[in-house]
């Protein structure tokens, strides 16, 4: 049989990070399918070995720009359980609020990366454009834009007050209806019909056996959310559902996490009329963990997101093991392009919302030198030892 | 968690999370046992200890039927760290053996997707090193 | 919304550019107060604890030697931060025990490279004294 092989990434402008998708091509059709990583590596896990544990929270937020606080909330929750503390009930309930927030704004990124990757530009920009108010509310709540960095060891560092709850609920009344618009886009438009329905398909038995985590499992039927299986945070105490579609398909993926948007807009208000009065965070921040190890997990906007953490006494972690979402979402389902066009490539590989920063994380080597400041030219032209 | 009791006794150590040490010849049992349950592969860490001259292996897995957490670990000898693959039962834990072997260097026997250089870039691999084990240099 | 969608288009395509020429007209862009922007220490405050340049992920603090003679301050070891390590995630602001860091939310920090709080911590000193 003859075939071409095309490589796709690892630059790319169907990609939007760096990861190389090496295909087989007979025509228009894919037949088998590779995908190398290796480009973006950082050596987080050392890098957290080697800092004190409250400079590594730090480190831990920086693996992803996109789902910082949720990371942020892993490590930190890991942390509380090896000491044996519990924050204060309204840290918690501003710890859901923010992880919350980044959920809706990390949706809509991809709904308007998927926009942009099947062609509909003007949709890129609107859906941005609203995105742009959820970015404000966080920078409002936290401080930044993209770095939360909200949290703390037994705790948040910063409070919520009314002034700042009335602009939160009045964004989210605009957002709320901007994302019914959005969903009659998906249930309406030609495009969205035409490029992702039945595109990408994933069986329940196969996302089970691959261990798909987050959206791609519950568009595929299973109810598999650690804020409902494992309540962090405040989610014990707040009402939600865990949105589930049967397809299996690009499309459905989309839209359990356009439905997803407006569960979170729901529990930003059901943590926002609850939230108790009292401290933020406790008195002080311990600063050596004992023996011990943890599984701490929560529900990234990607899917769950694991941290192993090994201490062995002392200031520093002994071992962090982070295992993100795309991990399993992006190399688990490199198969699945077989059989489809080649146009569809960049699709499925959207809808499964790679995250290929948060998937490599880790290694570093230690440049012994002092730190050099090269000019563009001479960056242009620097090569690795 | 009743059909595992023969191969491992898991012990409770949380809410829903149960944990259980095996020897590393049992993997392969036990796994075939998870895999008819409706079990979801999660995690596999190894850890370096040098001082007790092992690497801990640390499997997650999550079973939808009771809800619950399984965590199972094994050490592997240090001077020769192989163990059997799982990789044909949980598809899933292909890609996190190879992470394991590219950076800490635990052997997965029959993992087709075992070799160098998917995650650490090159010229770590050219010097041989496994970049997390605690004696790596790195 | 298909209609919704062509009217926003069309009153794109009459309005005038939202870019603006950055730093030659500025725009009032709306940062909220609490923006985690340039901080710098009130060195009347300051006691030299040395507890943000311990925590800084970044090691952006550099406590140095400054003969000020307030009396605040026994070793006279004031936190310098360099702003182009600082990453902003304000630990230190929150884990000062007098409250001695002054927050802005002025996120304009192009300047030229090693700059460093050093300055802005002197003026807010003169200021004071002034006063």
């Amino acid at each position: 049989m003859t075939f071409v092989e095309i490589p796709i990434g690892p630059q790319h402008p169907a990609l939007h990070e760096p990861i190389l998708l090496r295909l087989k091509v007979d025509g228009e059709e894919v037949i088998d399918s590779e995908i190398s990583t290796g480009y973006n590596h950082r050596g987080v896990e050392k890098l957290l070995e080697k800092n004190t544990w409250i400079k590594s929270i730090y480190i831990s937020s920086r693996i992803c720009g996109i789902c910082n606080a949720v990371h942020m909330q892993t490590y930190v929750q890991g942390i509380e359980r090896l000491l044996g503390i519990e924050p204060p009930p309204r840290a918690n309930y501003i710890r859901t609020i923010v992880m919350e927030l980044e959920r809706i704004h990390s949706h809509m990124l991809l709904f308007a990366v998927m926009a942009e990757t099947i062609g509909f530009d003007t949709l890129f920009m609107i859906v941005m454009k609203d995105r742009e108010r959820v970015m404000y509310l966080k920078d409002l709540v936290t401080g930044n834009r993209v770095h939360a960095d909200i949290h703390i060891i037994g705790g948040v560092k910063r409070d919520i007050d009314d002034s700042k709850k009335e602009v939160i609920l009045k964004e989210l009344a605009y957002i709320e209806q901007r994302v019914k618009d959005y969903k009659k886009i998906m249930h309406e438009d030609y495009t969205f019909q035409k490029r992702l329905v039945n595109v990408g398909y994933v069986s329940r038995n196969y996302a089970l056996k691959n261990s798909l985590v987050g959206p791609p499992a519950r568009a595929s039927g299973i109810p598999y959310d650690i804020r409902a299986l494992e309540p962090y945070a405040a989610y014990s105490e707040i009402d939600f559902r865990v949105v589930t579609r049967e397809e299996g398909d690009s499309w459905s993926r989309m839209m359990v996490r356009l439905d997803e948007i407006s569960e979170s807009i729901e529990i930003i208000r059901q943590a926002l009329s609850k939230l108790p009065q009292g401290s933020i965070a406790l008195k002080t921040i311990p600063r050596v963990v004992k023996q011990g190890e943890y599984i701490s997990r929560v529900e990234a906007p990607r899917g769950e997101l694991i941290y192993h953490i090994v201490s062995r006494g002392g200031s520093t972690p002994y071992r962090v093991k982070v295992r993100t979402p795309s991990f399993f979402n992006v190399l688990n389902t490199e198969k699945l392009f077989i059989g489809h066009k080649l146009a569809d490539v960049p699709v499925i590989l959207v809808s499964f919302d790679p995250c290929i920063s948060c998937m490599e994380r880790v290694l570093l080597i230690e440049d012994k030198d002092k730190p050099r400041y090269l000019t563009l030219k001479q960056l242009s032209r620097w090569q690795p030892k | 968690m009743e059909e595992l009791g023969n191969e491992c006794s898991l012990q409770p150590i949380g809410p829903y999370r149960y944990q259980c040490i095996i020897e590393k010849e049992k993997i392969r049992g036990l796994a075939h046992r998870l895999s008819a349950m409706e079990t979801t592969f999660l995690l596999l860490t190894a850890t370096d200890y040098p001082d007790e001259k092992k690497f801990e292996l640390t499997y997650v897995f999550w079973n939808h039927a009771s809800k619950s957490l399984i965590i199972i670990k094994t050490h592997v000898n240090r001077d020769s760290p192989q163990i059997d693959t799982i990789s044909d039962l949980f598809p899933g834990a292909t890609y996190s053996e190879a992470e394991a072997y590219d950076l800490v260097g635990v052997d997965f026997i029959g993992n087709p997707h075992i070799k160098r250089g998917i995650f650490a870039p090159t010229d770590v691999v050219e010097k041989g090193i496994f970049p997390l084990r605690k004696d790596s240099g790195v | 919304m298909k209609l919704s969608m062509l009217k926003e288009a069309l009153t794109n395509i009459i309005k005038k550019p939202i870019t603006k020429a950055y730093p030659i007209t500025k725009r009032d862009i709306e940062i909220p107060e609490s923006h985690r922007g340039l901080h710098y220490v009130d060195f009347s405050k300051c006691t030299g604890c040395s507890l943000c340049a311990i925590d800084c992920p970044s090691n952006a603090i550099q406590m140095t030697k400054i003969e000020l003679k307030l009396g605040t301050n026994p070793k006279n070891l004031y936190p310098i931060i360099n702003y182009e390590k600082c990453v902003f995630c304000c630990h230190c602001v929150y884990i000062c025990p007098v409250k001695a860091y002054i927050t802005t939310n002025n996120f304009e920090l192009v300047e030229s490279p090693g700059t460093t709080s050093l300055s802005f911590s002197m003026k807010n000193l003169q200021r004071g004294e002034i006063k």
